[in-house]
């Protein structure tokens, strides 16, 4: 039945009958799960239609974050593309569902496709990833059934994990319908408790209100830290979670109004103790805006600057070595067309981006200039790159178990 | 302590009653054993390893021997062609010593055929090949079988079944 070239067969089954050779004897447990732990989640999951023994070790907590170890230390990532997220009118107009496929990020292939629909079992017109953390996406989306928020505020959000293909719809919350309000979101693990939170930063026209999610009790609540309401804080673009804690971008609303771009700043919210604090400020001045991303562990800074029809980007990374924080400019992205968009940064050191004529997303190597078609034409989409692990949403698994860093 | 210039020597008796010399700087490598070491020399023991034998304690103490980099090569070389049982009494020798770098090679050599068996269409292929039978209840099987091809993954199914009480 298989297709696959003889070559490939063949060695498959070698690779099978060595392992029925060791299956011959007795495997213990504490060798099975160290095999185990370094297979991918597609296979693992295919495996809980085994045996009973499988199955519940692939959904054992314990086991789910040895994997989540394992897979995170030797590269098991992924890129999510979302397609559409963003495009108002014809999102809107029907003309496109909001999708998500699977870029590899060794082959560059795209796969999947999975309708978002039914994640929030409703169409969706308007969708952004805001977080990321140990394989799962956190979703803010606004439903097709509520015009009034087009344009505006997000009012569902979805955790999904796209390698067990695992989701969970948070509760509605209550919003007076008649005040204006806009949501900002943040999304990650409290390191202390191992429970995943969503943190959602509500502002109205002169107050700020903050509630937090947490995947253990299933509910929101309000806590007593906010920013200032005199910040305006930038949606995340960039998965900007790092060690416990979400990062934004934010300026004074006043000076947002003036279009003064030298007076931005990063916030950051710790899932611990709950509590904002800024950033040290950011280093260069006279940039256009700015993203913020991590990258290879570290708060990463993406700073665009503009001169007639080039762009460049400069990338600044934030060393906390020891008590000192400093920013320092790692590396810098050349003579880009200044209508070209930069959509992700890579822990390669490529980085994704979207032409301006074709919408085509291209991969670029900053060092060489060279630069490689992907074939995904798409006018709004954002590329986040996570890791498959089995951290389950809905069951017992969905605490991570504290990992012994000894 | 007088002759801490001098490597000293660890002695190991294999499951197939060999005697093994193991210079010092090799045995430290073995987590299980490390702590004991001082002990053992001073009393002259042997420490017994009922799990593994010569040939295998042979290949781990190579493998302790070599600097990283060499590694690699040993591993293509003695592990990628070894066969499964190797593979096995070398994994089991390796837990046993707790020899960490050692353990990680060798699953994640033995997780490529894992990934392989992944890759058989069936479910019973997949049993087959591992020696293993289903322990589902008949009706669970049943279901299974019913529903592979009209539903998606079939795990989807199974947590069903968890949450329905059948698997319990």
């Amino acid at each position: 039945m298989s297709s696959s070239p003889t070559g490939t067969r063949k060695s498959g089954e070698g690779e099978r009958k060595k392992m029925a050779n060791m299956r011959n004897r007795d495997l213990p447990e504490e060798m099975l799960v160290e095999i185990l732990s370094r297979v991918p989640v597609k296979c693992l999951v295919r495996f809980r239609c085994v045996c009973k023994s499988w199955y519940a070790l692939s959904t054992n907590p314990h086991f789910i974050t040895k994997h989540l170890a394992c897979a995170t230390s030797h590269n098991h990532h992924r890129g999510a593309i979302l397609k559409g997220w963003g495009w108002d009118q014809w999102v809107a107009l029907g003309h496109l569902q909001p999708h998500v496929s699977t870029l590899s990020n060794e082959t560059l292939e795209l796969s999947g496709d999975v309708d978002l629909t039914q994640l929030f079992q409703d169409e969706v017109v308007r969708l952004l990833v805001v977080g990321l953390c140990n394989g799962i996406l956190c979703f803010a989306g606004t439903l097709r059934k509520n015009p009034k928020l087009y344009g505006g505020d997000y009012d569902h959000v979805v955790l999904w994990n796209p390698a067990t293909r695992e989701s969970k719809m948070l509760p509605q919350m209550d919003i007076p319908t008649s005040t204006s309000c806009t949501s900002n979101f943040g999304f990650g693990i409290d390191p202390k408790t191992n429970d995943y939170k969503v943190v959602r930063i509500m502002s109205f026209d002169s107050h700020c209100e903050v509630v937090v999610y947490s995947l253990s009790t299933n509910s929101w609540r309000v806590i007593d830290s906010s920013p200032s309401p005199s910040y305006s804080i930038d949606l995340p673009f960039h998965p900007s979670y790092l060690n416990g804690v979400h990062h934004w971008w934010a300026c004074e609303k006043e000076d947002e109004e003036e279009e003064i771009p030298d007076n931005r700043f990063l916030i950051s919210f710790d899932m611990s103790n709950e509590v904002f604090q800024e950033v040290l400020r950011p280093p260069a001045v006279g940039y256009v805006y700015g993203d913020i991303a991590v990258i290879n562990d570290s708060v990463t800074l993406i700073l665009p600057y503009m001169c007639d029809v080039k762009k460049w980007f400069e990338i600044w990374v934030l060393n906390e070595s020891g008590v000192e924080r400093t920013w320092t400019k790692i590396f810098t992205i050349e003579d880009i067309f200044h209508r070209w968009d930069l959509i992700q940064l890579r822990e390669d050191g490529l980085v994704v981006l979207r032409t301006h004529e074709a919408c085509s997303l291209v991969l670029y190597d900053p060092e060489t200039q060279e630069l490689r078609d992907l074939r995904i034409y798409e006018p709004d989409c954002q590329l986040v790159t996570y890791t498959e692990t089995l951290v389950s949403l809905n069951g017992p698994g969905n605490l991570v178990e504290q990992q012994d860093n000894s | 302590m007088s002759s801490s210039k001098k490597s000293r020597i660890v002695k190991f008796k294999t499951s197939d009653d060999k005697t093994f010399e193991v210079e010092e700087a090799v045995a430290v490598q073995f987590e299980t054993i490390k702590s004991m070491i001082d002990y053992v020399c001073a009393n002259d023991c042997t420490i017994p390893l009922p799990n593994v034998n010569a040939k295998t304690l042979a290949m781990v103490v190579e493998w302790c021997k070599k600097h990283a980099d060499e590694r690699d090569q040993l591993m293509e070389v003695d592990v990628d062609e070894a066969p499964g049982a190797v593979l096995y009494d070398l994994l089991v020798a390796a837990t046993y010593l707790r020899v960490e770098d050692l353990i990680h090679r060798v699953s994640q050599r033995v997780s490529k055929m894992v990934i392989e068996i992944g890759k058989l269409p069936e479910e019973e292929d997949v049993r087959k090949t591992i020696n293993i039978k289903s322990d589902f209840p008949p009706q669970v099987e049943e279901e299974l079988r019913k529903l592979r091809r009209t539903l998606g993954p079939l795990s989807d199914v199974l947590v069903l079944f968890v949450s329905s009480g059948l698997l319990e």
